[in-house]
């Protein structure tokens, strides 16, 4: 899977260095699997204590205490069971992000002339699910909006931080889209002594299961290309400035002007 | 002509028997039809209506209009202003999730919390509040439309006059019952705005900032109690600039909303403090303070074991830019000066500067104007 999504940011184009990010993910996340220990039933009756695996085609690998890994044919298995699965089983998914700009309507009369107004980016994110076993949990789709500093280096601001749940019902193909706003001005401080502001700088789409394991990160920071960086980027609120590195950073304050 | 005078007096003996004779005919006659034409006009029946007859009419076939109408097609603006998102609610509602999250690197990370959205959180305040008992609660209002939320015009010395009335009355409401006032209140720990542009003030109490609004005349009023930080009684006053409206009264032990700053522009006249306001503190040279200069206001008692209320309004006259500083002094406590020489004050505040404010702040602040991280604080509880 993650070979696949690998390939595929690949072919479009993007940066070479996203291949550390997805390795580093694919191996995080599996670790992140909580192995939890249940009473498995088939449709006959039988029972049998083991913790879930993998689902490799019609069949469902377990592990019983003792280490003795078996395969359990998914059709034989109890109504319970196959609900259990489909809560469990990470679904395998695309994201689309699409990025739409508009100018935020302002009142003529009273706009004053150093002030450039604020472009409203909105970014609709569609997630589908591509893997065909059905999955009836929630996914947390984790989306930050970063705004680069104007007349900075390496500085960007957390302008949009939200969380949206996530379903992907059968029943609408396995589908979910969700969109969310940020907002960027660049104006010319009245000191007269700089031009400052923010303008669009990226985005960062994070899909956890209920456990809080990473099932797909989405980004077009080139330089997000850490598992690191992405988990230092999570905790930073709304207004945070932070570099490349994701490090915090201080507040950049307007300049003095001798008067 | 007396003799002519005479001639027509009376019958004239000798005249023909035939024009007496046709008189009396001429008079008979007349009588006789007067009679009969006035004897007819009154026997003449009265018009009736009469309902013409019914035409027969084929039924018109009913045509959609051709006038196509744009899905974006939007009605065109009135000049009323209408409050939206009233009430706040986090954007987000997720069913229980298990855990906090890993992170991608394994444990530690805790992932998102649940909180209200940040963004809501303005330099006018927060839509809920942020320190119960310790809140200063914010009213908006215009004096660009009426009650009603409708168009109506305030010249600028309409508003100085507005605002004049009001806080001589004591701040009492019924005087600004005229004009609109936005249902949203806001909650803050401090009055500080550092300059930007009006432009865009007013929209966090759900006022549309787009072309529907006009955003001058307006004024937003903080209502909170403070209570002296020390165990016994201290003397503060308080420092700052407002553009355009900056007021400050206290009440409670001694004072009875006592104006005890009044920053306003020069050319405003809110309060009487204006005429005696020191704007040369203990004799220095006035510092910059944003794009003006700071003044320095009366100083205050407060007992340690009184709750003061304390009124603070704001507002912004013709737009353009916007500031509102509100810092304060205590007597006898040194501070670090910035460059210009001026002693680096906390600004105003009866509760914790939330952290995303504050750095909202300090992007607008030039550095060593004013201190938001003092602990100096007027907290209630």
């Amino acid at each position: 899977m993650m070979k696949t999504k690998l390939i595929n940011r690949l072919s479009a184009g993007r940066c070479l260095r996203s291949v550390f990010l997805f390795a580093a993910l694919g191996a995080a996340g599996c670790s992140a699997v909580a192995a939890e220990l249940r009473v498995w039933t088939s449709q006959n009756g039988k029972q049998l204590e083991a913790t879930f695996e993998r689902l490799s085609f019609d069949s469902v690998k377990v592990r019983t205490p003792a280490g003795v890994p078996i395969s359990l044919e998914l059709n034989r298995l109890s109504d319970m069971d196959v609900k259990y699965l489909r809560t469990v089983v990470e679904p395998e998914i695309a994201v689309k992000v699409k990025k739409k700009k508009k100018s935020v309507p302002r009142n003529s009369a009273f706009m004053h002339e150093d002030d450039n107004g604020y472009e409203a980016v909105t970014l609709t994110v569609d997630i589908r699910k591509t893997s065909k076993f059905p999955y009836d949990g929630t996914l947390r789709a984790e989306a930050v909006m970063l705004g680069e500093e104007v007349n900075y280096s390496d500085l960007y601001r957390v302008v949009a931080k939200n969380v949206f749940p996530v379903t992907l019902p059968e029943d609408n193909g396995g589908q979910c889209e969700f969109s969310f706003e940020g907002r960027f001005r660049t104006y010319v401080e009245y000191t007269g002594a700089e031009t400052r502001g923010i303008e669009y700088g990226g985005y960062l789409i994070v899909l956890s299961d209920a456990r809080g394991k990473v099932v797909h990160v989405e980004t077009d920071l080139a330089w997000l290309n850490t598992p690191e960086k992405v988990d230092r980027l999570r905790t930073f609120r709304y207004f945070t400035f932070l570099n490349q590195e994701c490090k915090k950073r201080s507040v950049p304050q307007p300049k003095r002007v001798a008067q | 002509m007396k003799n002519a005078a005479k001639k027509v007096k009376g019958l004239v003996k000798g005249a023909p028997a035939g024009a007496l004779i046709s008189a009396g005919i001429h008079l008979l006659l007349f009588l006789g039809l007067g009679s009969m034409v006035v004897f007819q006009f009154i026997k003449t029946p009265e018009p009736q209506f009469e309902s013409p007859p019914p035409v027969e009419r084929k039924k018109m076939e009913l045509k959609k209009p051709k006038v196509k109408v744009k899905n974006s097609t939007r009605p065109k603006s009135v000049s009323r202003i209408m409050s939206k998102n009233v009430q706040s609610m986090p954007s987000v509602q997720l069913p229980e999730l298990s855990g906090g999250g890993t992170g991608l690197t394994g444990g530690g990370l805790g992932g998102f919390d649940l909180m209200p959205d940040l963004t809501e959180m303005s330099l006018f305040g927060n839509k809920k509040s942020i320190s119960v008992g310790n809140d200063l609660v914010g009213t908006f209002y215009s004096f660009e439309y009426d009650r009603r939320g409708n168009k109506i015009d305030c010249g600028d010395f309409e508003w100085d006059a507005i605002i004049a009335d009001y806080i001589a009355s004591g701040w009492n409401k019924f005087k600004l019952a005229p004009y609109y006032r936005s249902p949203q209140k806001l909650y803050t720990a401090q009055v500080f705005f550092p300059t930007h542009y009006s432009e865009w003030g007013p929209s966090n109490f759900g006022i549309p900032s787009g072309p529907d609004f006009d955003p001058i005349h307006w004024i937003v009023h903080y209502e909170g109690k403070i209570k002296s930080p020390r165990d016994k009684p201290a003397r503060f006053r308080f420092w700052g600039m407002g553009d355009d409206a900056l007021v400050a009264s206290i009440s409670g032990g001694e004072y009875n909303n006592t104006v005890v700053a009044d920053f306003s522009w020069d050319w405003f006249e809110l309060t009487k403090l204006r005429s005696n306001r020191q704007s040369v503190p203990d004799g220095e040279q006035n510092f910059s303070l944003g794009h003006a200069n700071n003044f320095v206001g009366e100083w205050f008692t407060l007992d340690p074991n009184e709750v003061y209320d304390i009124d603070i309004l704001i507002g912004e006259c013709p737009g353009g830019r916007f500031s509102a500083y509100l810092m304060v002094e205590e007597e006898g406590v040194m501070l670090d000066y910035n460059t210009e020489g001026m002693p680096i004050l906390p600004a105003f505040k009866t509760g914790e500067i939330p952290d995303v404010v504050r750095d909202q702040l300090k992007y607008i602040l030039i550095k060593g104007q004013a201190n938001l991280d003092h602990p100096l604080m007027f907290n209630v509880y």
